[in-house]
């Protein structure tokens, strides 16, 4: 760096000597150090300079520091205070998200228990639930066993999910809900009715191996959980929530489930 | 604590020396900031740069209450006179104030910003829009008319 140039970056030069440290206010300085004139010329702006910087040091007055100071932090760390979780802002945020969270559950498991035919299953059921002991003929049998008694009966394709097969039946009876007929067994433990009809009458295509489960009933609480083998829905009713129900599908569930 | 030093504090002394005027200088510091605030310029990871830019906005919003004067300043090319500083302590902060609150701009803020020491001068020039030969004449011009303006002042009003 020549004289010329030094010169130039040294009348920018900060009083402070807080730029001592860059590459090119050390190569003026140096320069600097090699010319008495300019050495002389910068030592006398640097005492000026200081001098006055000094003096201005005293202009705030003493009401006004304090809050300038808050004010700056504010405004430097105002992302971190953003980011709290104390923040109301946050907070509201944090509460809406939640809120949308829940709804979108809400609606998943309401459309995750819905099916095609529901209605219809609905009313199928309550029917076939008010049906009183003498409509139904006395079997003392296994559910397993059943197919062919219905068979004989004309009602082909009765079947129960794995796992139900042991199900204690103590009557069975066949009626019709809609010209569709609906084979029906009386389970003693639990108590509770199984159902079987054709599944397309109601419009019913389930995936292979799925419950769904519903509640029902005005008076007394009922659940019913359905699932489709082959063709067929299978039905099973019984008294309880939906708790219930799913603690008794757990039960018979078979141990390769 | 508030350390005199402090970047806000020197804001306010930049706006002082601006306007001249210690209430109006006060609202105006007070405004930028928390116009910044409300703006969200601090969420710029960049603490230098949203320092500039409050520096930056304070003095455009200060020059459009208070317009610089227009009066020429020396050349650069002058240097300044053997024992400059021994005029300093005569005179009152005041008069410091009076004397850089005069000067023409862009100077006024490049000498003063240079002064309060809380940018380096790559920045101060990037802050007045200005290449650094520029930059480096306007303070020369600045510093020149700042001493002949405190050398001015007579010894009775000094004191």
């Amino acid at each position: 760096m020549n004289t010329k140039q030094a010169r130039q970056h040294l009348l920018a030069y900060r009083p402070s000597g807080a730029d001592d440290g860059d590459r090119s206010t050390r190569a003026a300085l140096k320069a600097a150090a090699a010319a008495p004139e300019l050495q002389a010329e910068f030592h006398n702006q640097l005492a000026f300079d200081r001098a006055l910087a000094g003096r201005l040091d005293a202009i705030i007055p003493d009401d006004l520091a304090e809050p300038l100071t808050e004010a700056a932090a504010r405004l430097l760390t105002k992302k971190h205070r953003r980011l709290s979780l104390r923040d109301p802002a946050m907070l509201s945020v944090g509460l809406a998200f939640l809120v949308i969270i829940g709804l979108g559950v809400w609606i998943f498991l309401g459309k995750a228990n819905s099916f095609a035919g529901m209605d219809e299953v609905t009313e199928m059921v309550q029917a076939g639930d008010k049906a009183q002991p003498s409509e139904f003929q006395e079997l003392e049998t296994k559910a397993g066993t059943l197919t062919d008694w219905f068979a004989m009966q004309d009602f082909d394709g009765f079947a129960v999910p794995p796992g139900m097969e042991s199900a204690p039946v103590v009557g069975v009876r066949v009626f019709k809900y809609e010209d569709v007929p609906v084979a029906t067994a009386a389970v003693a433990r639990p108590r509770a009715f199984f159902y079987v009809f054709e599944a397309q009458p109601f419009g019913i295509s389930l995936p292979a191996g799925e419950w769904r489960t519903l509640e029902y009933g005005d008076k007394t609480r009922r659940t019913l959980a359905i699932r489709q083998i082959g063709n067929m829905a299978f039905v099973v009713a019984l008294r309880g929530s939906k708790a219930d129900m799913q603690s008794y599908l757990n039960s018979i569930r078979p141990p390769d489930h | 604590m508030a350390e005199k030093d402090a970047w806000e504090q020197c804001l306010y002394r930049f706006a002082r020396v601006l306007l001249l005027n210690g209430e109006t200088a006060r609202k105006l510091v007070t405004e930028t900031l928390e116009e910044s605030i409300r703006a969200g310029v601090g969420e710029s990871s960049d603490r230098d740069r949203v320092i500039m830019l409050q520096f930056q906005d304070l003095r455009r919003r200060a020059l459009k209450i208070h317009p610089a004067a227009k009066t020429p300043i020396p050349a650069a090319s002058i240097s300044l006179p053997g024992g400059a500083s021994e005029i300093v302590p005569r005179v009152g902060p005041d008069q410091i104030e009076a004397a850089l609150h005069g000067l023409p701009e862009p100077g006024r803020s490049a000498y003063t910003l240079l002064l309060l020491d809380t940018m380096d001068a790559e920045s101060i020039a990037t802050l007045l829009d200005l290449e650094p030969a520029a930059f480096a004449e306007a303070v020369q011009g600045a510093r020149l008319a700042t001493q002949q303006a405190l050398a001015a002042i007579e010894p009775e009003a000094a004191s």
